[in-house]
């Protein structure tokens, strides 16, 4: 249900800058979401599906890029990246184990078409013809 | 054409909840935001703190709630200044919905705020609030691996109340297994054992009595955004 709110936040964050940009369309939405927050990548973008239609946003892909959390083994004193969360450690099965971080959530980029300087309005054909 | 941003997602909930935290402070006002899933007993250990505190602390409570008021007005019977937000379905507070709220309770008449949040374990520990401290609660009767499976909300807490524990007689519950969930995402926060009857909410209501408020930094800090 948060993803909700939350793509509605992505959403805003996007249209701001779309707008800043001159944009016509928005083709591409990259967000890095930490594994800690426990959201559901396809809920995600099925709820910023559904808040960005009839908007500069509408039909754009939403990709996320999950952040692992941190952990650290008391056991075998193994220290690595976590994507999946769960409470052992991948390296010696042990429970004593901390857990930090993966907490991140943020807007990182969009690809977008943009309106030509002599402002006329332009379609980009061939997606990165135009990317620089 | 990319245009990076680079902006965090909940960006104006933030700036909202650190306005929030910097007029209760203004105020000498701490706030308390509640969280645990549904049927936890928050209301519950809401009406027992308010009477530990007796006149000792001025209470206030921010009832939150998808439709009903039956909360706030649970905790209206005991004469304690309650405010209704209604989140119309949605399955948790923003700080936008909280400021609301604070406009409608006497400030000037409060030492503490309790926030009651939405029942569920998942979506309110996404959001901070404007709050200094957060307690998650989680009854005997949820089950010893629900931090495990919701770790966020734990990870977050200031203090974690196991409630309902005078029933736990009746329970497979383990309190030491949930302990050590809790410990493997949260290093500092105590872990409180409530029910009817147990000396549990004493120790609580002394622990929000005499804590000082976490500043700014370290509130950040718990919220830490970038992993
Ligand atoms: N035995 C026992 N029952 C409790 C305790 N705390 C709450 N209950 C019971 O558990 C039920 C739910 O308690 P509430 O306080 O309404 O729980 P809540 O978390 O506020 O519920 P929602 O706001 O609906 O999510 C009620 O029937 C309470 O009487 C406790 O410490 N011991
Ligand atoms: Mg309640
Ligand atoms: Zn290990």
């Amino acid at each position: 249900m948060h993803e909700f709110s939350l793509a509605h936040s992505i959403l805003e964050i996007v249209l701001d800058s779309a707008r800043q940009n001159r944009a016509t369309r928005v083709r591409t939405v990259d967000c890095r979401i930490g594994a800690m927050r426990q959201i559901v990548p396809s809920y995600l973008s099925t709820a910023f599906e559904a808040c960005s239609q009839q908007s500069l946003a509408e039909g754009a892909d939403l990709i996320v890029d999950t952040v692992p959390a941190r952990l650290d083994c008391q056991a075998c004193s193994h220290s690595g990246d976590m994507t999946e969360i769960t409470f052992q450690c991948p390296s010696c099965g042990s429970t004593r184990i901390e857990l930090r971080g993966g907490t991140t959530m943020d807007v990182t980029s969009i690809t977008i078409d943009q309106e030509e300087s002599n402002g006329h309005r332009h379609l980009e054909e061939s997606a990165g013809a135009q990317r620089y | 054409m990319d245009i990076a941003i680079l902006k965090r997602v909940q960006e104006r909930n933030d700036t909202d909840a650190s306005d929030i935290r910097r007029l209760l402070d203004s105020r000498g006002i701490r706030m308390v935001n509640v969280m645990g899933g549904a049927g936890s007993g928050k209301t519950s250990l809401l009406e027992r703190l308010m009477l530990q505190f007796g006149r000792e602390l001025r209470c206030g409570v921010l009832e939150g709630d998808i439709t009903t008021d039956y909360d706030a007005l649970r905790i209206a019977a005991l004469g304690v200044p309650v405010a209704q937000l209604q989140t119309e379905g949605s399955c948790h507070l923003d700080a936008a919905l909280v400021h609301r709220g604070l406009g409608v309770l006497p400030l000037s008449d409060l030492d503490i705020i309790f926030v009651e949040n939405v029942g569920n374990l998942v979506c309110p520990a996404q959001f901070d609030i404007g709050e200094h401290i957060r307690i998650a609660v989680l009854s005997v009767m949820e089950g010893d691996d629900k931090p495990a499976k919701y770790p966020l909300m734990f990870s977050r807490a200031t203090i974690a109340v196991l409630s309902k524990c005078d029933l736990i007689d009746h329970t497979d519950f383990d309190i030491s297994a949930a302990s050590r969930f809790i410990r493997t995402v949260n290093a500092s926060a105590p872990i409180i054992e409530t029910g009817i009857g147990l000396p549990g909410d004493a120790e609580l209501a002394h622990w929000l009595a005499g804590r000082p408020n976490e500043d700014e930094d370290e509130i950040r800090e718990r919220f830490a955004t970038t992993a």
